[in-house]
C-alpha cells in the first residue's frame, strides 16, 4: 500500500438487512482509494449507494464482503472503530439531528469529551474549532436560534474538535439555502486548501462537485466513473443517463454544440466548468463572426 | 402558538443563578418544592410571591419570558382555583347564587392555590431549567446520582437521555407546528366540533410526529457514534464541576430565604384564610 493512501475499499459489497433480495445491494464490489489531502466529490442519484459508501468508510457500517481499510486499520475489527471514527469525522444532512447540546460550545466539546481528553485541552480544541469555522462569537449561543448554515458550521466544528485527518460530508448542504450552502462550501474549501484536510463530499449539487480534485459517479451501488471534474463533466449525455446534471454552463455549451450548424462552423471544447471559461469561449465565437 | 412554550428551555446568561453549581441548584429546587407546601396563610403566601419575584430578578431573565412559560399552566391553575372557590365551605357565605354559595374561605383557597401552582412552576424553572444548560443539568444529575452506579444503575445513560430530550424540545415543537399547518392545508379541522372530535383530530398530528421523532433519533444515534460516543465510561468534561466557597455560601443564603416560608407561616397574624 502506498503511504499516502488513507482510505481504501477492496471489492466491498454491502446490503442492508431490510433488503434481502440480491438486487437490493446498496454497494456492490466497489474498489477505490482516497489519498491524503484529496478533495473527492461523490455523485449519484438517490439510492445509488453514495451515503452507504461514506458510512462504510468510517466504520459506521461494516461490509458483508470485501475489506475497508482506514488509516491502515480494518473497519471490521471492533477495536479499530473508535480511532477510525476520530480520524475520519462525518457531517450529515440535517444539522438539527446531529447537535447534542443546547449550547454551541458544549456541543462542539462532545467529541473530545467522548475521547477522554483532559478538560483544559478540550477548551482549546473547542475554541480552535469554532475559530476555524468562523463561529467563535456564537460559543455561548443556543444552536436552535441559528440559521441552517450556521448550525451546519457548528456540526463541522464538532468534528474538527476531534482533530480528524479526513471529513466525510454526507449531503451536508442539501437542506440549506443558497447563503448557507455558500458558507459551508467556503468552509470545506478552506479546510481542504489551508488545513490540508482530506475531504469526501457527497452531493447533488454539480457546482460543488466542480470544485473537487476528483469526482466519483455512482450508480446502483457501483462506481461507474472516477476522474477529474473536467473528465466527468465533459460527457454530458453520460451524466444525464446517470440521472445527474452537468453544471449550468457546461450544459449550455453542450446544447450549443448539439446545433448542427454551429457544430459545423466551430470547434466546441469539452468540459467547460466555470462561468468565466464559458464566457471567454462564447466571446471567441463572436470574434470569429 | 406552540413557539411560546418556554418550559424546559435554557436561557444563557451570567447571573448569580446561572453561575451557581448545578448540583446545588437541583438540591435547592427540591428544597423549594418541599418548602412551598409549608405556605398555608396570607403572610407565608405573600412571602412566597415576593421570593419568586426576587428569584426572577436574580436570574436576569426577562419577566416576559417567564410569564410566557406560565401559559401552559394557566388552564390548570384557573381550573383548580374555580374548584376551590365553589367547593370550599365555611361558616358565613359571601354570597349565594341558587345552589352555589361562595365563602370567604373559598376565595382565600382559590387565591392560595393559584399562587402555589404558579410559584412552583416559576420557581423550579428559574432555579433549574432556565438558568442551567442541559449539559450542566445532566452532569449534575449524574454526579448527584453517581452513588447508584455501584448498584449497577445506568446513571450516565439516564442523564444523557434526559438532556437529549430537553435538547429536542424546541426542534420537535417546530416540527409539530409544521405538521399542524400541513394537516390544516389538507382540511383537517382542529378548532371546531366536540371534545372527542378535536381529540381525534390530533391523531394525524401525533402519528407523523412520532415517525419523524424516531427517524431523528436514528440519525442522532449515528451522529453520536461518529463522534465516538460509547457511553459514560472514560468520558471527560469541558467544564469540571467544582464546589467553590461562593457556591456554598449562596446555597445556604438561598436556603435560608426559602425557609422564610416556614417562618412566615408561624407568624401570629390571622387574616382568615388558611389552607
Amino acid at each position: 500500500m502506498k503511504s499516502d493512501v488513507i482510505l481504501s475499499c477492496e471489492n466491498v459489497s454491502f446490503q442492508y438487512e431490510t433488503d434481502k433480495e440480491e438486487m437490493k445491494k446498496a454497494v456492490r464490489e466497489v474498489s477505490l482509494t482516497i489519498e491524503k489531502g484529496n478533495f473527492v466529490a461523490v455523485l449519484g442519484r438517490n439510492g445509488s449507494g453514495k451515503s452507504t459508501l461514506a458510512k462504510l468508510l468510517n466504520g459506521i457500517l461494516v461490509p458483508q464482503s470485501g475489506r475497508v481499510t482506514a488509516f491502515g486499520m480494518d473497519t471490521a475489527e471492533e477495536e479499530n472503530l473508535l480511532p477510525i471514527r476520530r480520524r475520519a469525522g462525518m457531517v450529515f444532512q440535517n444539522p438539527d439531528n446531529q447537535l447534542v447540546s443546547n449550547l454551541v460550545e458544549e456541543d462542539v466539546a462532545f467529541g473530545p469529551e467522548n475521547l477522554g481528553i483532559p478538560s483544559d485541552r478540550i477548551r482549546s480544541l473547542v475554541d480552535e474549532a469554532l475559530e476555524t469555522v468562523g463561529m467563535k462569537e456564537f460559543a455561548k449561543h443556543s444552536p436552535h436560534k441559528l440559521s441552517g448554515g450556521q448550525k451546519q458550521r457548528i456540526a463541522i466544528a464538532g468534528i474538527l474538535a476531534m482533530k480528524p485527518e479526513c471529513i466525510l460530508f454526507d449531503e451536508s448542504t442539501a437542506m440549506l439555502d443558497p447563503q448557507g450552502r455558500r458558507e459551508i462550501m467556503e468552509t470545506i474549501l478552506r479546510l481542504n486548501r489551508v488545513e490540508k484536510m482530506t475531504v469526501v463530499l457527497i452531493t447533488h449539487h454539480m457546482d460543488e462537485a466542480v470544485q473537487a480534485d476528483r469526482v466519483i459517479v455512482m450508480e446502483e451501488g457501483r462506481v461507474v466513473r472516477d476522474g477529474t471534474p473536467k473528465e466527468i463533466f465533459s460527457d454530458v449525455p453520460f451524466l444525464h443517463a446517470a440521472g445527474l446534471d452537468a453544471p449550468q454552463v457546461t450544459e449550455l455549451v453542450h446544447l450549443l454544440s448539439e446545433d448542427p450548424v454551429l457544430a459545423e462552423r466551430f470547434r466546441f471544447p469539452k468540459g467547460i466548468l466555470d462561468e468565466k471559461e464559458a464566457a471567454d469561449f462564447i466571446f471567441s465565437l463572436f470574434g470569429k463572426e | 402558538m406552540l413557539k411560546d412554550i418556554t418550559l424546559g428551555q435554557y436561557f444563557p446568561g451570567n447571573s448569580l443563578l446561572h453561575r451557581l453549581d448545578p448540583r446545588m441548584k437541583i438540591l435547592l429546587m427540591l428544597a423549594f418544592v418541599i418548602l412551598v407546601f409549608f405556605a398555608v396563610d396570607l403572610p407565608s403566601f405573600l412571602y412566597l410571591s415576593v421570593l419568586v419575584v426576587g428569584l426572577t430578578f436574580l436570574s436576569h431573565i426577562s419577566l416576559k419570558v417567564i410569564l410566557q412559560g406560565l401559559k401552559p399552566v394557566v388552564f390548570i391553575s384557573v381550573f383548580t382555583a374555580v374548584i376551590n372557590l365553589f367547593w370550599t365551605t365555611g361558616e358565613v357565605p359571601l354570597f349565594t347564587l341558587g345552589f352555589i354559595s361562595v365563602y370567604p374561605e373559598g376565595v382565600w383557597r382559590a387565591l392560595f392555590m393559584i399562587i402555589r401552582i404558579l410559584s412552583l412552576v416559576m420557581g423550579t424553572s428559574i432555579l433549574l431549567t432556565y438558568t442551567t444548560s442541559p449539559m450542566d443539568l445532566t452532569d449534575a444529575l449524574e454526579s448527584l446520582l453517581s452513588p447508584l452506579k455501584k448498584l449497577r444503575v445506568p446513571v450516565h445513560e439516564f442523564a444523557m437521555m434526559m438532556s437529549l430530550a430537553l435538547r429536542f424540545v424546541p426542534t420537535l415543537i417546530e416540527e409539530t407546528e409544521k405538521i399542524i399547518n400541513a394537516q390544516k392545508a389538507r382540511g383537517v379541522d382542529f378548532e371546531t366540533g366536540s371534545l372527542l372530535r378535536r381529540a381525534k383530530a390530533l391523531v394525524p398530528i401525533l402519528i407523523p410526529l412520532f415517525v419523524s421523532a424516531f427517524s431523528r433519533a436514528t440519525d442522532l444515534a449515528v451522529a453520536m457514534e461518529c463522534r465516538c460516543y460509547t457511553g459514560g465510561e472514560g468520558r471527560t468534561r469541558l467544564k469540571v464541576m467544582r464546589l467553590s466557597l461562593t457556591d456554598v455560601v449562596a446555597t445556604l443564603l438561598l436556603l435560608a430565604l426559602f425557609s422564610g416560608i416556614v417562618f412566615c407561616s408561624y407568624l401570629p397574624f390571622d387574616f382568615g384564610g388558611r389552607l
